[in-house]
């Protein structure tokens, strides 16, 4: 098992949680929450006292639990969904055309 | 199992070098009723329906805590001014606005001392290094020896396949260093997770603010290590009396008795035994 003191030792030696993590056979994400008591996925702003806290890395750590956080729907990435979005909001914008032949 | 009364359930159960124990808070204060919990704990454990049913019971359709029902959100309605709410009912016809919706999610509690554990005899459930219980599905025999261990009415069998199915806070998620998906789903930070002691100290600082504010009727339920299972791992705020909300008032681990009734049951047997073999010798 891995408990708080050891995590935070080895941060404050400068690793970083990925880093830490892999020392500790444990997933980076495990490793944060471990130390700072504040889930990695946490999307909830951090209170004062939190933001002071030993270990806490300010600016978002969705990154070590791995899941992918970018906007799906840049387009160099997915035009197929950028296209699909682009046709819905052109539908809405006039009447619906009547079926042909009606 | 030894009854535990540390604080630190992990280390009770043999995880050396534990990390802190995580739990949950909720603050029904402000709940608002919205059951996203309830939906994110299906969604991520994968709970089947629990039947659709309407109980006529203000909007509580899921009426307790079951097998398919890990998280539950309480409505009562009660014939009490609340704050501001202007509710337009007026049962005293006084002009008044008599009456407060109160609602909470509730949980499986992850007591401390926790006697679904202690009767299990598979070893299906178990305290995790998070001092969460858990029950492994793979491994539960549907023996159903925990249902009535369980002071709070918490843990249930499924009617289909006869094994026990309970909230696991997450175990899965906490693996990974992600919160609970209740936790994570409520909209208003009802549910709150963290380490529990940091959690009872946010909790006691809420309490004296509501005092402060004029919310007489707060308090907490659980959090005291010294209730009779030791404290609970999800623990609340309550606006009313435990009871109003379907809570035991007084929970009691149901094994607290045990070694004290085997104590007494061995010196009946001993005596049975002596008395036989003395009117055997007797008779001689």
């Amino acid at each position: 098992m891995v408990s708080r003191h050891e995590v935070l030792q080895r941060w404050r030696q400068g690793g970083d949680y990925a880093s830490v993590g892999r020392q500790l056979g444990i997933p980076a994400g495990r490793a944060y929450m471990i130390a700072t008591g504040i889930p990695a996925d946490g999307s909830d702003s951090l209170a004062p006292e939190e933001q002071d806290r030993e270990g806490v890395q300010l600016g978002g750590t969705q990154a070590l639990l791995g899941v992918p956080h970018e906007n799906p729907n840049r387009p160099e990435e997915n035009p197929e969904v950028l296209a699909w979005v682009r046709g819905r909001a052109r539908g809405d914008l006039g009447p619906p055309t009547p079926p042909a032949g009606e | 199992m030894a009854l535990t009364t540390t604080g630190q359930p992990a280390a009770s159960a043999g995880w050396e070098d534990h990390p802190p124990r995580m739990g949950f808070f909720t603050d029904t204060s402000i709940c608002i009723g919205c059951k996203a919990c309830e939906v994110a704990c299906k969604e991520w454990n994968q709970v089947p329906d629990d039947g659709l049913n309407f109980t006529g019971m203000s909007f509580d359709n899921t009426v307790g805590l079951g097998a398919d029902t890990w998280r539950h959100v309480a409505f009562i309605e009660q014939r009490k001014p609340f704050g501001g709410q202007e509710s337009g009912m007026d049962h005293e016809g006084t002009g008044g606005t008599d009456l407060r919706w109160l609602m909470a999610s509730d949980v499986c509690k992850h007591c401390t001392d926790a006697a679904c554990l202690d009767v299990c005899p598979t070893g299906a459930l178990f305290r995790t290094e998070f001092s969460t219980v858990v029950v492994q599905s793979d491994v539960c025999n549907g023996c159903g020896y925990c249902v009535p261990a369980c002071p709070y009415g918490v843990i249930d069998q499924r009617k289909d396949d006869g094994r026990v199915w309970k909230c696991t806070l997450c175990y899965d998620r906490l693996q990974e260093g992600m919160e609970p998906a209740c936790a994570k789903a409520c909209p208003t930070n009802s549910i709150q997770f963290g380490p529990l002691d940091e959690l009872r100290e946010r909790a006691d600082r809420r309490v004296d603010q509501l005092h402060g504010s004029g919310v007489t009727d707060a308090r907490l339920y659980g959090h005291d290590p010294s209730d009779g299972v030791g404290g609970t791992g999800a623990f609340f705020l309550l606006l009313d009396e435990p009871e109003v909300y379907g809570l035991p008032p007084d929970p009691v681990v149901t094994t607290r008795d045990l070694s004290s009734m085997y104590r007494r049951a061995a010196l009946a047997a001993a005596g049975v035994v002596a008395g036989v073999v003395l009117s055997v010798l007797g008779g001689r």
